[in-house]
């Protein structure tokens, strides 16, 4: 049994000709918080798809929490997910779906009741808890999202753009709780645009450009790499190690260009 | 907090208890959605008065087979387990459509599948489609074993039948709900199957319709009677019966229909689990990319465009048009309120093609349904039709004309084909002189176009922007039901109005009938009639211009609330 949080070795998806996932290989430490980077149809998506057993790999193999990405039942009780689109049931209040989330995962009653009570009342939704999710906002929506994905405390959580429509009240209420898991050795496998969250947040930034991880280091490290330009920032390193991955490609095949599918 | 001892998640047999869960809060979630769609509750309430108006003819009928049996006629026995095995053999197959659309298809699919394994959401899924179907098995059957029941003059009666149709309803739905997932995942792997699924599905509902509304079905039934009162299926009528004194059922089959519902059931279990699997972690084959790579205007679009160029002279005109068209050929499904009326004229075509003749007035109702698709279609709600699209229209230099005549074109151009060949051809049919068929050759663009614009202006004015679901996720914003009502009104007047002042013969066919229907023994005369349509005819004429006019300012001046 692996002792890493995440590892995956040789990651592909293929669908038809176009190639989303290209031989993606990444060990992440229990416990941390590993960001996960990409331009728009870079393949963040699908691979957090494979890694949570939603959709099958062309080729390669990955473990989530020591269990074989094959083992979805043994999967599902590891795991915590929260897609770029929160899975809420709009004909069900807040209160009522975290609930249901709660029961479906068995976990023991009074205690889930008081915890769910809590979150409600840390991401500011206790008021309109017992609102139907259709009245919701966009906001509200993806914290009651967060919730479920991590009301069962799983040992791996995989975010996918966590803070996006968050006040920034929110928002800062939503790094604060990662954060938070993280120090309880929950793993945190975070896909966002939002580069300060993953620059405060993250232990290890991977970087996926049209398949491929194109970099892998911490947050420093990365920006260590542009410093000598001038500018020492998330960002300026994001663009530079996907401008330079880009070069490298058309230096390769300065005819093809491959489409980007982001699932 | 994490039960680690926990096992319900492993194994191959789905864990009982979060299927029940799950099923209470997909009923629960499905109730709570048909509250708030009132095309389908008032569809629903349509329905219920249907079965109920049926079920005092129901329980007549099943009362004097109670009666015979009683009085030892025991070919009713056979009647009443051939009308089980059929009853369980539509259940199957509702099984399996419901299992190919929506039933099928899990709701936050991303969610659900990363908290529970498939066995249980699929366990969770057949056990609410089994509850929802539960009401169409046990009102109809259960008041029709009452008569049974009090025919034959014992309650035990009733006892077997509910028994029996518990067993046919569970092992029905059972049996056909994993052949539905399985085929869902072979649609789903095929691309031409997956491009088709929207006309299979037509294709399937008009089928049933016809079936139904024509008695095909008891034709059907009489030819597989050997297969449908041979075991198993022959058994549910000896459970049924067993209980009743005089039915001569057999326990033994009896007996066997329970162990056979009692081994289904687990089987029935583990096939839908892995029907499941095959239906939900697959890599849809269906290209969403439409039209070629490289940008050139070969798409769909692009050669819609140029055809509706020809008609279309501002390019707002001409883009909401393109768009109105290309929408509803990739979303088919939107236009369902517009073809439903010819699902009522099924029998109808019945007649049509088995005596090669149509009567008289079959052109016009032609005419009147082309005229009424037409404003259904598109222009009876432009304005919700847009959708979320709805700002971006009202802030773009394209004004209230280009959305009206775009909308008009749309239907135009798609409809009034089709209405002048059927009118023709039905007219043809019917016996008409070529003078006649010149007529309603001529008469078709005109009624169209009418129908089209003045669906506009109705619309217009009772814009309707809530959805409703149509199938599966597939949602449609239906036009409100007072534009609906006033057009239908209104496009029925007027078409009837022309065909009475056009046609002697529907002119002479309206005298016979109106004078059957006025009350207080009022008759009226063809002079009479047809000086009525002659105002009704030019009052109607000027309404077109007035909705025309009406949907344009409507249009410029909305505000979004």
């Amino acid at each position: 049994m692996t002792d890493r949080a995440i590892v995956a070795e040789g990651l592909t998806k293929r669908y038809g000709d176009d190639l989303a996932v290209d031989g993606l290989s990444l060990s992440i430490q229990p416990g941390s918080v590993y960001g996960f980077l990409g331009p728009n149809g870079a393949g963040k998506t699908t691979t957090m798809r494979m890694l949570t057993s939603l959709t099958t790999p062309t080729a390669g193999s990955a473990t989530v929490a020591g269990v074989p990405i094959t083992d979805r039942e043994s999967l599902t009780e590891r795991i915590g997910y929260l897609p770029a689109d929160p899975p809420v049931f709009e004909e069900l209040t807040g209160r009522e779906h975290l609930r249901y989330v709660t029961r479906l995962h068995e976990l023991p009653e009074d205690a889930t009741r008081r915890r769910v009570e809590d979150l409600l009342e840390r991401f500011d939704l206790l008021e309109d808890a017992d609102r139907r999710i259709a009245e919701y906002s966009t906001g509200m929506r993806k914290k009651v999202g967060i919730i479920g994905a991590v009301i069962h405390e799983p040992d791996v959580v995989f975010l996918d753009e966590p803070t996006s429509g968050l006040d920034p009240r929110a928002a800062r209420t939503v790094r604060n709780t990662l954060a938070a898991l993280a120090d309880r050795e929950m793993t945190v496998f975070l896909s966002t645009h939002v580069l300060p969250v993953v620059d405060e947040l993250a232990d290890v930034v991977g970087v996926i450009d049209d398949g491929t991880l194109v970099a892998e280091a911490p947050p420093d490290e990365l920006k260590r790499r542009v410093e000598t330009a001038g500018d020492a920032s998330l960002e300026a390193a994001f663009l530079d190690v996907t401008r330079t991955d880009r070069q490298a490609r058309d230096r390769r095949d300065p005819g093809e260009s491959r489409r980007d599918i982001d699932a | 907090m994490r039960n680690d001892v926990e096992t319900s998640r492993d194994g191959h047999v789905p864990s009982i208890g979060v299927g029940l869960l799950i099923a209470r809060v997909e009923i629960r979630r499905s109730v709570r959605k048909l509250r708030e769609q009132d095309v389908w509750l008032a569809v629903l309430v349509l329905g219920a008065v249907g079965v109920l108006l049926s079920l005092p003819i129901l329980f007549g009928h099943t009362r004097e087979w109670g009666v015979d049996l009683a009085a030892g006629e025991t070919s009713v026995a056979s009647t009443v387990a051939m009308a089980l095995a059929v009853v369980w053999l539509l259940f199957a197959l509702f099984a399996v459509v419901s299992a190919v659309g929506e039933y099928g298809e899990i709701d936050n699919e991303s969610g659900m599948l990363t908290i529970r394994p498939p066995k249980d959401v699929a366990c969770g899924l057949l056990l609410s489609a089994t509850v929802w179907y539960a009401p169409f098995a046990f009102v109809p059957l259960g008041v029709g074993f009452l008569g049974l029941s009090v025919g034959a003059g014992s309650p035990l009666a009733f006892v077997g039948g509910v028994v029996a149709t518990t067993v046919l309803l569970v092992t029905a739905v059972a049996t056909g709900y994993p052949v539905g997932l399985a085929l869902k995942g072979v649609i789903r792997r095929s691309e031409r199957l997956s491009s088709l699924k929207p006309i299979l599905a037509v294709v399937v509902t008009v089928a049933y319709v016809w079936i139904m509304a024509t008695g095909k079905l008891l034709v059907i039934a009489e030819t597989l009677e050997p297969v449908l009162l041979a075991p198993p299926l022959g058994w549910l009528g000896d459970l049924a019966l067993v209980t009743t004194p005089g039915a001569d059922a057999s326990i033994a089959r009896a007996a066997g229909a329970l162990v056979l519902a009692v081994v289904v059931l687990p089987a029935a279990a583990l096939g839908t689990t892995a029907s499941a699997r095959y239906a939900w972690y697959v890599d849809r084959a269906w290209d969403s990319r439409e039209g070629d790579r490289h940008g050139d205007d070969h798409s769909s679009p692009g050669r819609v465009a140029a055809t509706l160029a020809l008609v279309c002279r501002r390019p707002g005109t001409l883009g909401v048009a393109t768009t109105t068209l290309v929408r509803a050929y990739r979303a088919p499904l939107q236009l369902v309120f517009a073809a439903v009326p010819l699902l009522g004229a099924l029998p109808l075509f019945e007649r049509v093609i088995a005596t090669g003749t149509a009567p008289p007035f079959v052109p016009w109702v032609v005419l009147l349904y082309g005229a009424w698709a037409a404003g259904t279609a598109f222009p009876l709600n432009a304005l919700g039709n847009q959708g979320s699209t709805l700002p971006t229209a009202l802030t773009a230099r394209a004004d209230g004309a280009c959305v009206v005549h775009g909308t008009v074109v749309a239907a135009v151009v798609t409809v009034t084909p089709l209405t002048a060949v059927a009118a023709v051809g039905m007219g043809y049919l019917a016996g008409r002189s070529p003078a006649d068929l010149l007529v309603l050759t001529a008469l078709s663009p005109v009624v169209v176009t009418a129908g089209a614009v003045l669906a506009a202006g109705l619309g217009a004015r009772f814009p309707r922007f809530r959805s409703i679901d149509v199938a599966g996720s597939r949602t449609a914003v239906p036009p409100s039901k007072s534009a609906f009502a006033l057009f239908s009104l209104l496009i029925t007047l007027a078409v009837y109005a022309v065909a009475v002042l056009a046609d002697e013969t529907i002119r002479s066919l309206a005298v016979v009938v109106l004078s059957e229907r006025l009350p207080y023994g009022l008759s009226i005369t063809a002079t009479t009639l047809e000086t009525v349509a002659s105002v009704v005819v030019p009052l109607l004429a000027l309404a077109i211009p007035a909705a025309y006019l009406l949907a344009v300012r409507r249009i410029d001046s909305y505000r979004l609330e």
